[in-house]
């Protein structure tokens, strides 16, 4: 019932994916002793609920020094392939986000939906064992920089996390590191 | 109902939206979800091919804060994920997840009565080409639907044209 016509060009907002992928952080594979640990998208499911947040942000090219606490909110759905979650912050919708996953490749792809409209870029979530990493590059005047932010989680109800850059994809300069604990 | 996923000139945008934006506006999508019969018939233009097409479209739906946010299968297979959101007026924000991790895209609804237009552009070449899907509701469970273009946005040309009605809420 629908027609693909053409493509958006890929262009990325570093503020938005940042933002998205800081606030966005994903619940833990762990799972009670004797239940098999959850598998493909059941993984991400574990990221609804709410969850308190503290980031403290450092002075880089990319980010200004600073810190903030937050209340962070996942209203998710679960309708066949896609995984959807509202993600309200400090009681205001910020982005629909929308995961898939591709048992092929054992991949996950996030789309992150701003509520002001906008383009929606693909972005990718790699998880090895308890880190989970959110990866991607931006391009400017040719020169092109990588980013990743990491969820490292240390129990079920808390996550470390932090977010990087790096120009050659070996070494990484912290941006920013927190910590976000579920409250409900 | 007749969705296109088109480029839609866009400008980037974080900005949020209090959760607190009138649900009314959200409610009358509600007419968007169910399962729904389609008869369409297909014309032969550079952007279409001849032909009759039937198929049974299912838009399993969810109400989220500012998000109206559907799963739409065709003929039991799931093609796209849609997530309205207000924008102001008669229009809407549609951002269109595909349900093979493709690009995604995003586009417009506007909603003037009982009349839906999902209006797009591409560009190639330096060439405009305009499009828009028209979702025309004579009830709550009956559309006529058409997809057209145009190189001036102002001459149409019919590419298909159908009917749907929905057979399950």
């Amino acid at each position: 019932m629908y027609r693909c016509i053409s493509m958006g060009p890929f262009t990325r907002s570093i503020g938005l994916l940042t933002l998205s992928m800081v606030l966005f952080t994903l619940s833990t594979s762990s799972s009670a002793a004797g239940e098999p640990a959850p598998q493909g998208l059941d993984k991400v499911m574990a990221y609804a609920g709410t969850w308190k947040s503290e980031v403290r942000h450092l002075d880089t090219p990319y980010s200004k020094v600073g810190s903030e606490s937050t209340t962070l909110k996942n209203d998710c759905w679960r309708s066949g392939g896609f995984f959807a979650c509202n993600q309200i912050v400090d009681g205001d919708s910020k982005a629909l986000v929308v995961f898939m996953y591709d048992a092929k490749t054992d991949r996950y792809t996030s789309y992150p939906i701003p509520t002001g409209g906008g383009e929606v870029h693909a972005g990718s979530l790699l998880i090895q064992g308890d880190t989970w990493i959110f990866p991607w590059d931006y391009t400017e005047a040719g020169k092109t920089t990588h980013f990743r932010v990491l969820n490292v989680w240390r129990s079920a109800g808390l996550i470390e996390f932090r977010q990087e850059y790096s120009a050659d994809g070996s070494h990484w300069t912290l941006m920013s590191l927190g910590r976000e604990s579920r409250v409900k | 109902m007749k969705i296109v996923l088109f480029v839609a000139a866009l400008a980037a945008s974080g900005l949020s939206v209090a959760a607190d934006v009138p649900t009314p506006d959200l409610d009358r999508l509600n007419v968007f979800a169910g399962t729904w019969k389609s008869d369409a018939e297909n014309f032969d233009t550079i952007f279409s091919k001849a032909g009759k097409v039937s198929s049974t479209l299912v838009n399993q739906c969810w109400k989220a804060g500012v998000f109206f946010v559907c799963n739409q299968s065709v003929n039991g297979s799931s093609r796209v994920l849609l997530a309205f959101n207000y924008k102001a007026g008669d229009t809407y924000w549609v951002s269109y997840v595909p349900s093979d991790s493709g690009h995604a895209i995003s586009g417009t609804l506007i909603i003037s009565g009982g009349v839906w237009t999902y209006p797009g552009q591409q560009t190639h070449l330096g060439q405009t080409t305009y499009f828009r899907t028209v979702d025309i509701f004579s009830d709550t469970d009956n559309i006529d639907f058409r997809e057209e273009f145009s190189t001036d946005n102002q001459t149409w040309t019919l590419m298909s044209q159908g009917h749907e009605t929905r057979v399950r809420k």
